[in-house]
């Protein structure tokens, strides 16, 4: 099935992991791709929010519940200044609220995305369920607290729930002003961020650290070496976790969009590949929020589709594993 | 890797163009002028042919890299200020000791660098003219680096004699454009930097017994 295709299973009133069942209201009338044109000709607008229940995780440190389904924003948000460009991310970051998304990550490395998410969260009706993270990126200590600030401006808001050291560059520095930040209230929350399965053991030195809550890598169906260390020490620490890259940046989109779904994709609800890989991901019991990133709204309403219904069990992750991997 | 796909850069080079628009007039100018010396040089037209080339990529490598396409792209710094040295090394070399000497003869690395240089300010026309990209996106030699790459090492192919450290720069920097057309998937784009990887090698084959370290 391939990645386009919406999701035409009407869904069994089972209960999801962790939530309760699921009704899809409109979004099961999809049967058909007339009605599905029909829809989008209607305007993505109306096909748009969609009352069901949502999948949260809970963020251990507080407690405080998020959509387990967040927005990354590396090269897909980096437009520059082009009124169109822009004007299309916005449509994308509406329809992320709209299928009740929160976390939208970014951070000063990504070029202009975090002035073009800025740009969208003025356009953007309602970004009340926004959660707010971006990271620090920058060599020396004393320049941090500028550059937050900078981002801060560019996102327009009054400040950042998660502030992350990007890519543990000065952590040892970084963390210090992060946790003053924190004890001042200009910052809910603290991360730190590593990607491509690089630099795990300094990582996991770095989880031991007092007044951590979140840690990002990566983690996906494919790269799954943080099942070794991270995500059990994160679980053991009580830490937040974001998996960032849950598509290799569309790769295994693209490997595996030729092959069909398996038919028991549909045990948990599962429409197209997108939701698989992601599900997969958020099924894991510490993984606390995925980030894909997207320039479409097709492909968000894709991947917020993996917000709704069942979760695959432990056994099902492994057949799921298996199978990806004859592909 | 790179922090923009496609789109992001097409919509940059739009943006770019507007915001430097006459100065791809003067730039084209300038072009023609050191094409139409080159070939046919007359006393100190090695220096001035040298000073166009050193402000093509000293306006390339300010203009481009370090004042827009920094603001979407982290590592543009880094490629602005090697442009900038290559305009300076052209400067020094070309422009102030006068060591560009250029001569036309018959031969088939000649011509070839003629069709280079020609070519390097024809092609994204081309591209445009065939609906392959907008107007608005075509990289102007002196404005953009990989026109001005194969205009220089095309010009370079008719001068007497041409310092190894003069490629060094242009041939790192298309290696490295040939890596970003690849990952942007942009096929057009590999064109120009394997031409300008193809001239430089010409020089270097063709530099045995004629040019100087």
């Amino acid at each position: 099935m391939k990645r386009m295709d919406r999701e035409i299973l009407s869904l069994p009133g089972c209960t999801a992991t962790g939530h309760s069942a699921p009704t899809l209201g409109r979004r099961t009338l999809l049967g058909s791709a007339a009605a599905f044109a029909a829809t989008a000709a209607f305007g993505f607008g109306n096909a748009g929010a969609v009352d069901t229940p949502r999948l949260t995780k809970e963020i251990p440190s507080t407690g405080e519940r998020i959509p387990a389904i967040g927005m990354g924003s590396w090269i897909t948000f980096n437009v520059g200044e082009d009124a169109a460009l822009r004007a299309e991310r916005a449509g994308v970051l509406q329809a992320f609220f709209d299928r009740g998304g929160g976390m939208v990550d970014s951070s000063p490395m990504y070029g202009s995305s975090e002035a073009v998410i800025g740009y969208c969260l003025k356009t953007v009706p309602d970004t009340q369920s926004l959660f707010a993270a971006s990271k620090v990126w920058t060599l020396l200590q004393s320049s941090g607290p500028g550059q937050m600030e900078e981002s801060r401006a560019l996102w327009g808001i009054e400040r950042f729930d998660l502030m992350q050291i990007h890519n543990l560059l000065n952590w040892d520095g970084h963390i210090e002003t992060l946790r003053a930040d924190k004890a001042a209230g200009r910052i809910r929350y603290i991360g730190i961020t590593t990607s491509h399965g690089r630099r795990h053991d300094e990582f996991e030195e770095v989880m031991l650290q007092p007044d951590l809550d979140f840690v990002q890598f990566t983690y996906n169906i494919l790269d799954r070496e943080a099942e070794d260390r991270l995500l059990p020490l994160a679980a053991e620490r009580g830490l937040a976790v974001i998996a960032n890259r849950p598509f290799r940046q569309k790769a295994l989109i693209e490997q595996f969009a030729e092959h069909p779904l398996p038919s028991w994709a549909g045990e948990f609800d599962c429409a197209n590949w997108a939701q698989f890989l992601l599900k997969f991901v958020i099924s894991h019991p510490t993984i606390t929020c995925a980030i894909p990133a997207t320039t479409r709204v097709d492909h968000m309403y894709e991947n917020m589709g993996a917000l709704e219904g069942r979760l695959p069990d432990a056994g099902m992750r492994e057949q799921m594993i298996r199978y990806v991997e004859t592909l | 890797m790179s922090p923009y796909d496609a789109d992001a850069l097409f919509a940059f080079l739009e943006q770019y163009n507007r915001a430097l628009w006459p100065a791809q007039i003067l730039a084209l100018l300038l072009a023609l002028g050191a094409l139409a010396l080159a070939p046919h040089p007359r006393a100190g037209s090695g220096r001035l042919v040298g000073g166009i080339l050193s402000a093509a990529w000293l306006s390339s490598g300010i203009l481009y890299y370090l004042l827009h396409l920094s603001e979407i792209d982290f590592v543009a710094p880094l490629f602005g200020l090697l442009l900038i040295a290559q305009g300076l090394l052209l400067a020094w070399d070309g422009a102030i000791r006068g060591r560009l000497s250029f001569a036309f003869r018959s031969d088939s690395s000649r011509w070839a660098g003629l069709a280079l240089a020609f070519a390097a300010l024809m092609y994204e026309p081309l591209i445009a003219m065939l609906g392959g990209q907008d107007w608005l996106a075509v990289r102007v030699v002196g404005l953009a680096p990989a026109p001005t790459l194969v205009f220089t090492l095309g010009l370079l192919l008719l001068a007497e004699r041409v310092a190894i450290y003069l490629l060094v720069i242009p041939i790192l920097w298309a290696i490295g454009a040939l890596a970003l057309a690849w990952f942007l998937g942009i096929p057009a784009d590999l064109v120009l930097p394997l031409a300008g990887i193809a001239a430089g090698l010409l020089i270097l084959w063709r530099r045995t017994g004629r040019v100087r370290l």
